[in-house]
């Protein structure tokens, strides 16, 4: 254990802004949808569904007063190392992900000249480094990023507010409304990687994690749903046919006398994916570390983080590449499973076999002990 | 003389009976150096020698104290009762009894003057001391408009009595020790006993007790064993050259390391923010105070962020400039050789150059250098097409700004650098990303239990009436402890 541990407001604020990630590059016309009302209900939805996969998750959490890497080692013994294993390749892929699409995007919007290979490689480095400090710093510097953030939206807001028109909300016209609403909140679930790390990183704080994430949801929720108001009523129709809608909306909105938000909000975003990719490199080291305790296997514990960085250039770079793979890691991904396996078959398992094993009480009392 | 034969331990010899003896083996370890003056004389039918550093002792202080009161006692049975009259009529504040040598050694060399009776194995110091050091001036680095205006000298002990005369109600103490195997340079930790955490003084002690340097000059020489990790191109340690600040900073609940022969206190556990703090916004009213500090916080954006930005902007994105602006930029550098970046590293360079001149020159010459600079080297180079007109603008507004808050130039001039590299390398993303990298190296300090990046995050909302803004001084009645800070490990 560090010394040091996060507040539960830090953490709910550090995995906000990790999410908001999912708002910049990733968006509902992947499935072939158009912005509209179901959307905005769907994350409502979808919402609901995190909550409930978390479940298992925070009772084994809570019954062996372990966070899920530890309670892994303590329930299963050795064979828990598949399931940490299991965790760092769902974070791996994801996290491979993240920073194709930050590289993706900068290719494409605005250094067109630039190999994709180059802010792979200094987006992992420069993350690397930060996830060697530790937690703190990045959960600290996650209130200014979050500031910024909030900061941003207004001023897109602010820039494009002339330009909102409430018809441009498409209204429910599906033959089948409930299931259109399940399907698109299924597949924003699926997209939430960063629920994982929450339940991750919930060991990191001292307490009030647990109601952390009812406001981590509220606050995903509100965001989720103001921008996608914004793009619906601002680029209609056309926001389904944008790579990137929320940075189309940037480069109209003006604010004073800048011609254009974009190049700002570039920086917000390359800061938000800075700090996702961090997290992760954190939530993999919390998995692993159980399994490589302190003493005769402490110089293979300082080799996980080259470990990941390298896992993750190289998966980023190999996604810039094959498009075939892009496309089945998305659809895998977007398929909800992974996040299903991680959360709740992964610790509902543990909870069963500690049960059977009778940890479950005695981890807690121990703990409490 | 049997007794004495025996050799004590390195550093711990004891002194013996037999006064020349004693003498002998004062002038061997002082290497018989020629400003040590050892003055035997008979007093009252006992032998005893006065043993002091030429040049370092009050000769008039030493004959009120003791050669006078000595002078007028007839007799002495033996040397035992001499030591004891010298011991009880010295007028003399600092009077102590030595009984090793190196103890001896190191207070004549700071001043004192040692009497050493014959037949008595101990000595008895007294701080005479008188050598000539700098008065007390005005503060050079932190200069303010309205308030007091001394600042600390060299000597220790006048900057403790600095304090002293402002902090009169006993809460203060002060606790010498030496530093430096070799130097052994006074140092003085001072706190407040009912303010500061404990731990916290423990910690500074023992990290000030470990420094392995044998020479101690200046307390800069402490610093880096004050400062924790990770690395990081802002210092962990405050130093004020300000004995009004440092007794501010006490009551705060931090500790000030006063170091004999430096100007300057070294201030733990210290705040970013405190980067941004001064003297004069506690004199001047708050709204002004307020506006002062937030001028002083867009100054250091301004002063690391501007030429990386500008060089960025407009060599990878510049729609985001005014089409005016644009056209005009676009015009002074069609006729510059140089691309952006080039040119905002060679008039940066210059300019450090002309700086660094002016600064170690004297002061007529460095004039000279400015006015060199500023009318030849940059009316030239704009003329002659070497430079563009804006770049000429972005540096002068940059160099200005870095003064606004003194206290950050080092690591202001460094990123500055850094952000113009990257800025026209890789845009603003690669900017946006070193930001991103600084911030969390940055939040991640908590040198000696207290987060550097307190009291903005982790968030200390009642602490924030003293960073953005610039609170009342009723509101400010009560100092916020910084052991309290959110994100304390000295917190209760």
């Amino acid at each position: 254990m560090e010394k040091h541990q996060i507040s539960w407001l830090q953490l709910v604020i550090l995995l906000f802004v990790c999410r908001s990630f999912n708002l910049f590059t990733a968006t509902l016309h992947d499935v072939g949808e158009e912005y509209g009302l179901i959307h905005m209900i769907a994350f409502l939805v979808a919402g609901i569904f995190q909550l409930l996969m978390v479940l298992p998750a925070w009772g084994l959490m809570k019954l062996t007063g372990r966070g899920l890497g530890e309670a892994a080692s303590y329930t299963m013994g050795k064979p828990g190392v598949w399931f940490s294993i299991l965790g760092t390749v769902y974070l791996l892929v994801t996290t491979s992900l993240t920073v194709y699409s930050m590289a993706n995007f900068l290719v494409n919007a605005a250094f067109p000249d630039a190999e994709a290979v180059f802010f792979v490689v200094t987006l992992v480095l420069a993350a690397g480094y930060a996830a060697s400090l530790g937690i703190e710093g990045i959960a600290r510097a996650a209130l200014i990023f979050c500031t910024a953030l909030i900061i941003g939206l207004i001023l897109v807001l602010i820039g494009v507010a002339g330009r909102i028109d409430i018809i441009n909300v498409r209204p429910i016209v599906d033959e089948h409304p409930i299931q259109s609403v399940i399907r698109d909140a299924w597949i924003i679930t699926g997209r939430s990687s960063p629920v994982f790390l929450y339940v991750m990183l919930a060991s990191r704080t001292r307490n009030g994690a647990g109601k952390g994430f009812i406001w981590y949801l509220a606050a995903t929720l509100v965001l989720q749903e103001l921008v996608t108001f914004l793009i619906a009523t601002v680029s209609g129709d056309l926001a389904s046919e944008q790579a990137f809608p929320l940075f189309s909306l940037t480069t109209i909105a003006r604010v004073s006398v800048f011609q254009r938000m974009d190049a700002v909000y570039l920086g917000l975003w390359v800061t938000v994916c800075f700090l996702r990719v961090a997290v992760s490199f954190r939530a993999c080291k919390e998995l692993l570390a159980p399994f490589l305790p302190e003493g005769k296997t402490s110089m293979r514990r300082k080799w996980i983080l080259p470990f990941l960085m390298i896992a993750v250039a190289c998966g980023a770079s190999v996604l810039t590449r094959d498009q075939v793979l892009l496309r089945a890691v998305m659809d895998i991904l977007s398929s909800g499973w992974p996040l299903v396996i991680v959360l709740i078959v992964g610790p509902g398992f543990m909870l069963i076999i500690g049960l059977l094993r009778g940890r479950l009480r005695k981890g807690a009392q121990q703990d409490a002990g | 003389m049997k007794e004495n034969l025996q050799p004590a331990p390195a550093g711990t010899e004891r002194l013996r009976e037999d006064l020349s003896g004693n003498l002998i083996l004062i002038r061997e370890k002082l290497h018989n150096s020629s400003d040590l003056v050892t003055r035997p004389v008979t007093v009252g039918g006992v032998e005893m020698s006065f043993v002091l550093m030429e040049g370092m002792v009050t000769l008039s202080k030493l004959d009120q104290a003791v050669i006078r009161p000595l002078m007028t006692h007839p007799a002495f049975e033996s040397g035992q009762e001499a030591f004891e009259f010298i011991r009880e009529t010295a007028i003399v504040g600092d009077v102590q009894e030595v009984y090793e040598f190196e103890r001896l050694i190191q207070l004549v060399a700071s001043g004192f003057v040692a009497i050493l009776v014959d037949g008595v194995r101990a000595a008895i110091v007294m701080g005479v001391q008188g050598f000539p050091y700098r008065s007390i001036s005005e503060p050079q680095s932190e200069v303010n408009e309205k308030g007091p205006r001394e600042s600390f000298t060299e000597p220790v002990k006048i900057n403790v009595t600095m304090i002293r005369r402002r902090m009169k109600s006993g809460q203060v103490r002060f606790e010498m020790l030496d530093v430096g195997t070799e130097s052994k340079t006074s140092a003085c930790l001072a706190y407040c006993p009912g303010v500061v955490d404990q731990r916290l003084v423990k910690e500074v002690r023992r990290r000030l007790m470990a420094v392995p340097l044998e020479t101690v000059l200046d307390a800069g020489y402490l610093q880096p064993f004050l400062e924790g990790k990770p690395l990081s191109l802002f210092s962990e340690v405050g130093t004020t050259e300000r004995p009004d600040v440092v007794c501010a900073k006490i009551q705060e609940g931090r500790v000030a390391v006063l170091l004999d022969g430096t100007p300057y206190a070294l201030l733990v556990p210290f705040l970013f923010v405190e980067n941004f703090q001064s003297f004069d916004d506690y004199t001047n009213r708050p709204y002004f105070a307020t506006v002062i500090r937030l001028l002083k916080y867009i100054s250091f954006f301004v002063s690391i962020l501007l030429p990386g930005a500008y060089v960025a902007v407009a060599t990878f994105h510049p729609a985001a400039l005014p089409h005016a602006l644009l056209f005009n930029i676009a015009a002074a550098e069609e006729a510059t050789p140089f691309p952006l970046v080039v040119e905002a590293l060679i008039i940066h360079l210059i300019y450090e150059i002309m700086r660094e001149a002016g600064l170690r020159l004297p002061r007529p010459v460095g004039h000279a250098v400015s006015i060199v600079g500023a009318l030849v080297i940059g009316d030239a180079a704009v003329t002659a097409g070497i430079i563009g007109s804006p770049m000429v603008m972005v540096v002068a507004l940059t160099a200005i700004s870095s003064f606004v808050v003194p206290k950050l130039y080092e690591p202001v001039m460094i990123l500055r650098f850094v952000f113009i590299l990257l800025g026209g390398l890789t845009g603003l993303y690669g900017i946006s990303l070193a930001l991103a990298v600084l911030l969390v190296n940055i939040c991640q300090i908590n040198n000696l239990g207290i987060p550097f990046t307190a009291p903005v995050t982790p968030l200390t909302l009642r602490a924030m009436r003293d960073v953005l803004v610039r609170a009342g001084w009723k509101r400010l009645a009560k100092p916020e402890q910084v052991q309290n800070l959110r994100g304390s490990d000295l917190h209760h």
